[in-house]
């Protein structure tokens, strides 16, 4: 078992982080930020009006 | 044929995801681009695919038909699925991205071995091939209550249909919809809700001329019926609400169609954060579609309960109608493409590149994910032609697949994990869970009054435990490892 456990560790440790991997958000994301926020809050606002 | 505006509406919106498929083709040059859209996709493209993908024929078509039969302590279903797949962002998603890996088997591969991650494809293909019939037959019959066409035919082209879509450009041509499918179930089912609440249900005469909750809780009275308890969240009872949390919770995890848009994403913080936004959006749907579902009945539209949605949109102003079944449809395209891709990525990548036919380059790997998209779409588009029941299935085809999630936990956080317990845990909840599901030999649901989903989860979790505490490492262990760590391991030393 500690065989297995050594290299499995080994495999995980393997990626060296990058700035590229690091970031959430960039200016490829902006229409689909606005189709996410317009989904959401036009989903809650009829919501709310419905009820 | 009936022409009906709503029948219009959604024709011209068919057309438009076969020119956004057609778009998408330009972007495929490699089998990486065809399986994960080149690990590039962004946060917001990633959330709102897996949320589009999610809200499928049991999340619109299949809750209506519950809230219909049960009440509406239907929301459980999505607030039980957003648990799922918060759990799979915050635990699970970044593990997946780091190791670079297309699929979930793929995965179980690095954690186990051979024999695990060949246990864990033939699961997945199994599950999902089966699950694409469902889905297609559940698409067919939306089709064929709009248009007035035979059942089986409606299956039959929107089964091929389908395939002739996703062989165009695969996973981009899948992601690049989802954000079109996304935008039309997220404004067309919410619109429709809005509209039945404020404008249909002060026309019931039952109703007391009043809208909202309280005027069907009035016309559902008129009718002879427990408003209270249809209305309340709590209709459906404890085991019902279980069922739905042990599905979402074990299910998701490794749910190789939904979560495969993380393993395109750009990073892994992406693929963790995507996820817990795309369980934002999923939330509310079943409180729309189980009030559509509660007003057919309160309306007296139908009596089958599986037409329940149908009948609602079909019933409304033809145009919010049209607009919300072009929601359906939608919700429906993007959940056959997804496990229909999910199921050819597990099948050329898994079982063909890997297991059959090792020497496979990456030219050839796209020409086969495309063949297999071919021959699972056309064979499920006449399987769906015979399948008489719709969604009573699909919460098996779930069941099963919890024991992936079993497997994939205890790989990552167990140290005692044992191969064999992960290989036997997986035989044992596919033998297991389909005798419980098919009655064979015996009715075992009427002994043991358990949920599938329980069943098959505990069955995986108790063979897993089991195994690995009375399996020993060895030397044979060790060398069963997957070629590529071992070889890695031996050149580091």
């Amino acid at each position: 078992m500690e065989k297995k456990k050594e290299i499995f560790y080994e495999e995980l440790s393997l990626p060296q982080p990058e700035t590229k991997d690091l970031i959430l958000l960039d200016l490829t994301d902006k229409p689909f930020l606005i189709i996410y926020s317009f989904i959401f809050v036009f989903g809650i606002v009829l919501t709310i009006l419905s009820i | 044929m009936v022409v009906s505006t709503q029948l219009i509406i959604l024709i011209v919106y068919f057309f438009f995801i076969i020119f956004l498929g057609i778009l998408a083709m330009k972007k495929v040059k490699g089998s990486e681009d065809l399986l994960v859209a080149g690990r590039s996709l962004g946060m917001m493209f990633v959330s709102v695919s897996i949320a589009a993908e999610y809200m499928g024929g049991l999340g619109t078509i299949g809750t209506a038909e519950v809230a219909f039969s049960q009440g509406m302590g239907v929301i459980w279903y999505h607030i039980a699925s957003a648990c799922g797949l918060m759990l799979f962002g915050f635990a699970f998603a970044h593990y997946y991205r780091k190791y670079n890996v297309i699929t979930v088997p793929e995965y179980l591969y690095y954690l186990y071995d051979i024999k695990s991650w060949k246990a864990a494809s033939l699961l997945n293909v199994i599950g999902y091939w089966f699950f694409t019939i469902i889905q297609m037959t559940a698409m067919g019959s939306l089709v064929a209550s709009v248009t007035g066409f035979d059942l089986k035919w409606s299956a039959l082209i929107c089964g091929v249909a389908m395939t002739v879509y996703l062989l165009a450009a695969g996973m981009w041509s899948v992601a690049f919809t989802s954000v079109a499918f996304m935008l039309t179930i997220g404004s067309g089912i919410p619109l429709a809700f809005w509209w039945v609440m404020k404008y249909e249900i002060p026309l019931l005469s039952t109703s007391g001329g009043i809208g909202g909750f309280a005027g069907l809780a009035n016309a559902l009275t008129a009718s002879g019926l427990n408003a209270e308890h249809l209305l309340s969240p709590f209709s459906l009872g404890f085991m019902v609400i279980l069922g739905y949390f042990l599905g979402g919770v074990l299910g998701i995890p490794a749910a190789q169609a939904t979560i495969n848009y993380s393993f395109g994403a750009r990073n892994w913080k992406v693929a963790r954060l995507a996820p817990v936004l795309a369980a934002i959006l999923i939330l509310p749907l079943s409180i729309w579609t189980g009030s559509m579902g509660l007003y057919a009945k309160a309306a007296g539209l139908t009596t089958n309960p599986k037409l329940a949605l149908g009948a609602t949109l079909m019933n409304i102003n033809p145009i919010i109608g049209g607009i919300g079944i072009a929601g359906i449809f939608a919700a429906l395209v993007s959940t056959v493409a997804g496990i229909l891709f999910g199921c050819a990525s597990i099948m050329a990548k898994d079982v063909w590149q890997r297991w059959l036919h090792p020497g496979t380059d990456d030219k050839y790997l796209t020409k086969w994910t495309r063949l297999w998209i071919l021959i699972i779409g056309v064979s499920s588009a006449f399987g769906a032609m015979t399948l008489p029941k719709i969604l009573h299935q699909a919460y098996f085809v779930y069941s099963i697949r919890s024991a992936l999630m079993i497997c994939v936990a205890f790989g990552l956080w167990w140290k005692a994990a044992h191969p064999n317990a992960a290989f036997w845990s997986m035989l044992v909840a596919l033998v297991g869970g389909t005798m419980y599901q098919f009655s064979i030999p015996i009715n075992f649901n009427a002994f043991f009054h358990l949920h599938i989903a329980i069943w098959c989860g505990l069955l995986s979790f108790i063979t897993f435990i089991i195994i690995s505490l009375f399996s020993r490492w060895t030397a044979q262990t060790a060398n069963e490892l997957p070629p590529m760590v071992y070889k890695k391991n031996k050149e580091r030393r």
